[in-house]
């Protein structure tokens, strides 16, 4: 969509509303420093980023940027205001209260809140600032172009995923007990296969199940064989159910249980203490690691503090991630290890705490174990589980263990039957265990796989972003080498485009190749104006790639570092790639706006020149003409010399550029004075070339433009005296100056058509030696010097 | 944005990987083609989403159904 007006209210620069009106058509606009072009830039900002300006985003401007946004001079009870018209009439209002917040209304058509900033305005500051930023800031610009942000949110999902995945199953903790079932299988059934488990329990099962010989499940087996065993045990001799307790409680606690978590601890205190020095300096190199990373071919690692290469970085990072999921794993297994301590804690209760253990348990606690059957009682197995230190293992190894040792003790002298009851039980119980572990190591078979398939499909989606981004790079890297080759025709540095790094995610970066030797970076080889020139033509590659065609594009006083020869081919550029956009070009560059306006097709461009900035309180003004005579008039009252001076600078460039319209051939001078001629050589040429060449529509017939002629020779007369006094002796006084500035101006509106206001050679007439204004009512033809 | 990288992003994580069942592989396409790809998704969505996936886990897989 494009804009009509840009309509500004003491906002910024601006004082009473001031509007810029492209109308629809692309503009460029001339004013001196501070004059408050950028004013205008600085709305299209604040709307496009949400109310804020980032070169105003500084510790003075406050929250909202509310002390920097209005005008310093804005009268008591008026707000800053602005207003965007678009192409069909819709109307953007933004009004901003003191606080700095603000409301806006309308606009909707044109949905300016889905114009990308980036795409949108470049500023002189920011020319560069794509080949500065890193690769991933360089892949976060090309996003929105690229549109594969929701490829990007589904990578990020699926890597989060998968660790609730592993979460949600308790992989971690599932894995630990698989390894806890190994272990008692290996005390109780030794190098037994799985076979000759589930025959041991088909023949204890023929043994006290003889009622139920048609159950063949082993699962089910140890179930019947559980109930049937606890069944003998319930009807046994009190004796013999003691010794039964006493066995389980002399087999629930071992001294391995304690080691495993002290080892676990161990482990985890190895691996976390380092980690945590090192954590430590992250938070101290962290802020400086951005900042130097763009320039430092050694950088102090974020993560560990050490000095390493760019290079190295990525897989410094790496190594450094491996690391931390070895500790993630340290955590589970010592988790796991304090959890298996308290299940043993919880069936020594339980053991202990049978009735048919109450005789036994009443002898001994009178004894040396009365302080250990009193730190059993009070033991919550949940709160050790979740707060197991050091202190807790010193007194289950003083307190119960002990205590254990005792029902060893008296568990082998049981009666043999009662130790027959017990080992049948205890083996019926391993067995249950690992014929259901079997299933539960489906299980964590099945959570693995799915956590695989979702790490795969998440590299799948990266390597769809991938190839998706390798063709619209190579389709954008197309555009800027377009682009630069017509900028810097013939030159040495080519193959200039965008890639991806082999060597990292979400990264772009800048490749080329000078004097044919290819390079990573512009930022290796190219000067600061070469970059800038890269810069401008990366950011119209990008934004003529955008989807939406017809947002104007705003390029402010971007070619301030190009030298003369390469500004020169910015029309070219503009012309060939851009002219069906609309652009809005802001500049203080007197030469380059004079080009601009002498060589765009007023058709489609339109020119304005602002006054220079007075006061706060006058706030921005344009000029009326489209020339930058203003400027001139601006000093007349307090400086009558510089305005002279001024007088003549316009006339040097806009002559300039008048006899290279004009085909005006000039004596030859020697090297680069011939790039240094001033206004009175042109001048001189004009007028000589002009009595026979510049002719007015007189009836049906062409006459010589006398009134133009004169105009020209007067202009001539006086930039040699008066200018000349103006620059030597300083010593021109007001009237001068004025008679100087109107007598240049009225020289150069010669040039334009008093009835189209087209210039003199805006079309050819009557075969290529002529030129002539859109009606004909002023000719010019070309002379051979 | 077209779909029509899904589906073949899927059978090409899900090659060498036979365990992972049709349900799992029906209900991912699903989401790809929606919440997942839409905005970044909050915890208690995610746990929601990974408690689904294991029970489809848990349903007869590809080569079970096949025998």
């Amino acid at each position: 969509m494009r804009i009509k007006s840009i309509e500004l209210s003491w906002f910024r620069g601006a004082a009473d509303p001031v509007s810029l009106e492209p109308d629809c058509k692309s503009i460029v606009v001339y004013g001196m420093n501070g004059s408050g072009k950028s004013s205008f830039v600085d709305a299209a900002e604040y709307v496009l980023n949400d109310g804020k300006i980032k070169h105003l985003a500084h510790e003075y401007s406050g929250k909202h940027q509310e002390k920097a946004i209005p005008n310093t001079h804005m009268p008591e009870g008026r707000k800053p205001e602005l207003s965007i018209k678009f192409a069909d009439d819709s109307e953007l209002r933004i009004e901003i209260q003191q606080d700095g917040s603000w409301k806006s209304s309308g606009g909707e058509a044109a949905a300016v809140d889905t114009w990308d900033y980036r795409r949108t305005v470049l500023r002189q500051d920011e020319v560069a600032e794509f080949i500065h930023d890193t690769k991933g800031g360089k892949y976060s610009a090309l996003l929105p172009l690229l549109g594969l942000h929701p490829l990007e949110v589904a990578a990020e999902n699926l890597r989060q995923l998968a660790k609730f995945v592993e979460k949600e199953a308790k992989l971690g903790e599932t894995k630990y007990s698989l390894k806890q079932v190994e272990a008692k299988r290996k005390t109780i059934f030794g190098t037994d296969n799985d076979a000759q488990i589930v025959a041991r329990i088909e023949e204890l099962h023929a043994r006290y199940c003889t009622d139920k010989s048609a159950t063949t499940d082993p699962l089910s087996r140890c179930k019947e064989l559980k109930a049937a065993l606890e069944a003998r045990i319930a009807v046994s001799t009190a004796d013999q159910r003691r010794h039964v307790a006493l066995q389980d409680a002399a087999t629930s606690l071992t001294q391995d249980h304690v080691g495993a978590v002290r080892a676990a601890t161990a482990m985890l205190a190895r691996t976390v203490e380092p980690l945590i020095v090192e954590k430590l300096e992250v938070l101290e190199w962290t802020g400086v690691f951005v900042n130097k990373l763009g320039d430092e071919e050694q950088v102090k690692c974020p993560a560990c503090g050490q000095f390493i290469s760019g290079d190295a970085f990525r897989a410094h990072v790496k190594a450094e991630q491996a690391r931390l999921h070895e500790i993630i794993e340290a955590f589970n297994d010592r988790k796991a290890a304090v959890g298996a301590l308290c299940d043993s804690v919880k069936s020594l209760k339980s053991s202990l705490g049978k009735a048919d253990a109450k005789s036994w348990r009443d002898d001994h606690a009178k004894g040396p174990l009365g302080n250990s059957f009193a730190y059993l009682d009070g033991l919550d197995p949940e709160t050790l589980r979740t707060s197991c230190g050091e202190e807790d293992l010193k007194a289950i190894e003083g307190k119960l263990l002990p205590l254990i040792d005792t029902t060893v003790v008296a568990s082998t002298d049981a009666p043999p039957d009662a130790h027959q009851l017990s080992t049948d039980k205890q083996t019926v119980e391993a067995a249950d265990a690992v014929i259901a572990a079997k299933e539960q190591v489906g299980e964590v078979a099945r959570v693995e796989a799915l956590v695989s398939f979702i790490h795969a499909l998440e590299q799948g989606i990266r390597e769809e972003i991938r190839q998706r981004s390798k063709l619209v790079i190579g389709d954008i890297s197309a555009d800027i080498q377009t682009m630069w080759e017509i900028l810097h025709p013939g030159e040495v540095i080519e193959n200039v485009r965008l890639y991806l790094p082999q060597d990292a995610e979400k990264a772009i970066d800048i490749g080329l190749k000078f004097h044919g030797i290819e390079q990573e970076s512009p930022r290796l080889t190219l000067s600061e104006g070469y970059r800038n020139s890269l810069g401008l033509c990366i950011f119209l590659a990008m934004a003529k790639w955008g989807t939406e065609k017809d947002r104007p594009l705003f390029l402010d006083d971007v070619v301030v570092s190009l030298d003369r020869s390469h500004r020169g081919m910015i029309v070219e550029l503009l012309v060939k790639e851009f002219d069906n956009r609309q652009l809005v070009i802001l500049t203080h560059d007197r030469e380059w706006y004079t080009e601009l306006r002498q060589q765009l097709d007023s058709k489609k461009w339109g020119f304005k020149a602002l006054l220079p900035y007075k006061t706060p309180g006058i706030g921005i003004r344009w000029s009326h003409k489209t020339t930058t005579f203003g400027d001139a008039r601006a000093h007349l009252a307090d400086r009558p010399d510089s305005a002279g001076n001024d007088a003549r600078k316009i006339m040097d460039v806009e002559l300039a550029v008048i006899a290279e319209h004009l085909q005006i051939r000039m004596p030859y001078l020697r090297a680069e004075r011939n790039d240094k001629r001033m206004a009175h050589d042109f001048l001189e040429r004009i007028v000589a070339d002009g009595k026979k060449r510049f002719q007015k529509k007189d009836g049906e017939d062409y006459k010589i433009y006398t009134d133009a002629i004169n105009a020209f020779e007067q202009a001539g007369q006086l930039l040699t005296s008066w200018a000349n006094r103006a620059s030597h002796t300083f010593d021109l006084v007001p009237a001068e100056a004025t008679k100087l500035i109107d007598v240049c101006e009225k020289a150069l509106e010669c040039m334009k058509c008093s009835s189209c206001g087209k210039n003199v050679w805006f079309a050819d007439a009557q075969g290529s030696e002529w030129v002539q204004c859109q009606c004909g009512q002023i000719r010019w033809r070309y002379g051979k010097g | 944005m077209s779909h029509d990288w899904i589906k073949p992003r899927i059978a090409e994580a899900k090659a060498g990987i036979p365990l992972v069942t049709q349900p799992v592989l029906v209900r991912v396409e699903e989401l790809l083609k929606g919440e997942l790809s839409e905005r970044e998704l909050a915890k208690g969505d995610l746990a929601s989403i990974a408690k689904e996936l294991i029970v489809e886990m848990a349903s007869l897989s590809p080569q079970a159904e096949a025998k």
